[in-house]
């Protein structure tokens, strides 16, 4: 039962206007039922109706709680705060709160993440810090409606000196708050609270009784990127064209190799690199920037990522997501000495 | 007078045949035996939930002093429940189901719905009615039952 609080009120309305919905008939509906007969006893048609008779559908409790999370969520170690993402839906046919609790899995992890808190999620399914700082509280858990989904962020916190690439599994399980409330906190298939669904109705508690819950895993990322820069050529273009002097008006080819070690990815990598005042990209913005075996204009006008700023002497390269482990990324150019 | 009166008194009693109808409501459970069989027993109506199966029982109770013919029970399913397959059942009796909320009724295999301008044959959850027509009259003082369950939605 459990009083509508913070997302009841936006779904009231459609409540009572949908009966098709999937959780089914809802709770305090009354079921009426008439037979009738007709016959003749010799002098015509006549007929007759029973009593009504009358069943009134009980609250069914039942909820379902899935990982949002796609693969293991990577984490550092140590880390404050590292969250997974859970949908909880009512599947029962009443409103009906839920209180969230998660625990480490033992088994076939390498260690145990520290429980921290449960954040409700303010509708949009991003984890905004600030705008979801609402801690998730169990003792006024918020009423779902039936059918509806809220989302949660299960935090904990990861101990320091974990070794790369090791897991920690979590299980985040929802009980129904009248079941808890009446310190029934195993509930079975079956199993009732009187009086104490919606419109008073009884809480039977449905087939997740005591097993709505779902698993998630952290993993230690340790994830380091390198870069290693060399002078690949040098030509002087003097005498036979084959001389190797830095002389000013020579060309310098560089090559920079970018390699991402550790386990997990390495969003949003960009390479900076500040030429000194000895050396300008040769031909300037028209000058060719190779990615990764890929010739890419130096200007900045395009969206290849690739640019080279005359002003401040200094190439750009972005390369986005980089999975550790990848193959290094090349990234060749040529200068000419001043 | 006094003729009169008595006159008046018998004729009621010559072709009373008051047919009287009671539905009663139960639950429908699955009840695990020991040999690891199951049996389905129909109990007290209680904590009824979406899912559940729910019968019903029409008695039909002749307490008039002839007999009555031509008995037709008809019970609409339920709002919010659907038809359970092949539930309905009642001895000497010809079993007809509606899909146009009571107009006609026949057989199961001789039910169509129409669905996005298709004829399509009609199924357990698209009836409205189920009726029963008694093939044989109730006889003063007998009564008969029928059955049907439906499943709350």
């Amino acid at each position: 039962m459990n009083t509508l609080r913070i997302i009841g009120g936006i779904f009231s309305l459609a409540l009572f206007a949908n009966e098709s919905i999937a959780a089914g008939t809802l709770a305090g509906t009354s079921i009426e039922n008439q037979a009738t007969v007709t016959y003749d006893a010799g002098a015509g048609t006549v007929s007759a109706s029973s009593g009504k008779v009358f069943v009134t559908v009980q609250e069914l409790i039942n909820a379902n709680i899935v990982s949002q999370d796609s693969a293991n969520v990577s984490v550092s170690s140590p880390q404050t705060d590292a969250y997974l993402k859970f949908q909880l839906t009512n599947t029962g046919n009443g409103n009906e709160a839920f209180e969230i609790s998660q625990q480490n899995l033992t088994g076939t992890d390498d260690f145990d993440a520290t429980f921290s808190n449960v954040y409700l999620d303010d509708g949009d399914g991003v984890f905004e810090p600030g705008t979801d700082d609402v801690i998730y509280d169990n003792s006024a858990a918020p009423s779902i409606s039936p059918d509806a989904s809220i989302v949660v962020w299960v935090a904990s916190n990861i101990p320091a000196a974990i070794t790369d690439g090791d897991t920690a599994d979590v299980q985040v399980k929802a009980l129904s708050k009248t079941f808890s409330d009446d310190a029934q906190n195993s509930p079975n298939a079956g199993d009732v609270v009187n009086s104490q669904g919606d419109s008073g109705t009884d809480a039977v508690m449905g087939t997740s009784g005591a097993n709505a819950d779902d698993d998630a895993t952290f993993i230690v990322s340790a994830i380091s990127v390198t870069i290693d820069k060399i002078v690949s050529a040098v030509r002087d273009n003097l005498g036979g064209g084959t001389g190797s002097q830095p002389v000013p008006g020579a060309e310098v080819d560089y090559t920079l190799t970018v390699t991402v070690i550790g386990t997990g990815d390495a969003d949003n990598i960009s390479v900076s690199d500040p030429l000194p005042t000895e050396l300008k990209l040769k031909n300037d913005i028209t000058g060719v920037i190779t990615v990764g075996g890929v010739p890419e204009t130096a200007s900045s006008a395009d969206a290849d990522g690739t640019s080279y700023d005359a002003n401040t002497n200094t190439i750009t390269v972005n390369l986005g997501t980089v999975t550790a482990g990848d193959p290094a990324i090349a990234i060749e150019f040529t200068t000419v000495i001043q | 007078m006094k003729t009169f009166i008595a006159l008046l008194m018998l004729i009621p009693s010559f072709a009373f045949a008051q047919v009287e109808l009671q539905t009663d409501i139960f639950k429908i459970i699955e009840v695990q035996q020991k040999n690891g069989t199951s049996k389905i027993e129909w109990v007290k109506a209680d904590s009824i939930v979406p899912g559940d199966k729910v019968g019903y029982r029409i008695t039909v109770n002749n307490k008039g002093t002839e007999a009555a013919a031509d008995i037709v029970l008809n019970n609409p399913v339920p709002e919010n429940t659907t038809y359970v397959a092949d539930s309905a059942r009642g001895a000497n009796s010809k079993i007809e189901f509606s899909v146009d909320g009571g107009k006609q009724y026949s057989k199961p295999a001789q039910l169509f719905i129409t669905k996005e301008g298709k004829k399509l044959p009609a199924t357990a959850k698209d009836y409205t009615h189920v009726r029963w027509t008694l093939l044989t009259p109730l006889s003063a003082g007998d009564e008969s039952s029928v059955q049907y369950a439906v499943q709350v939605n």
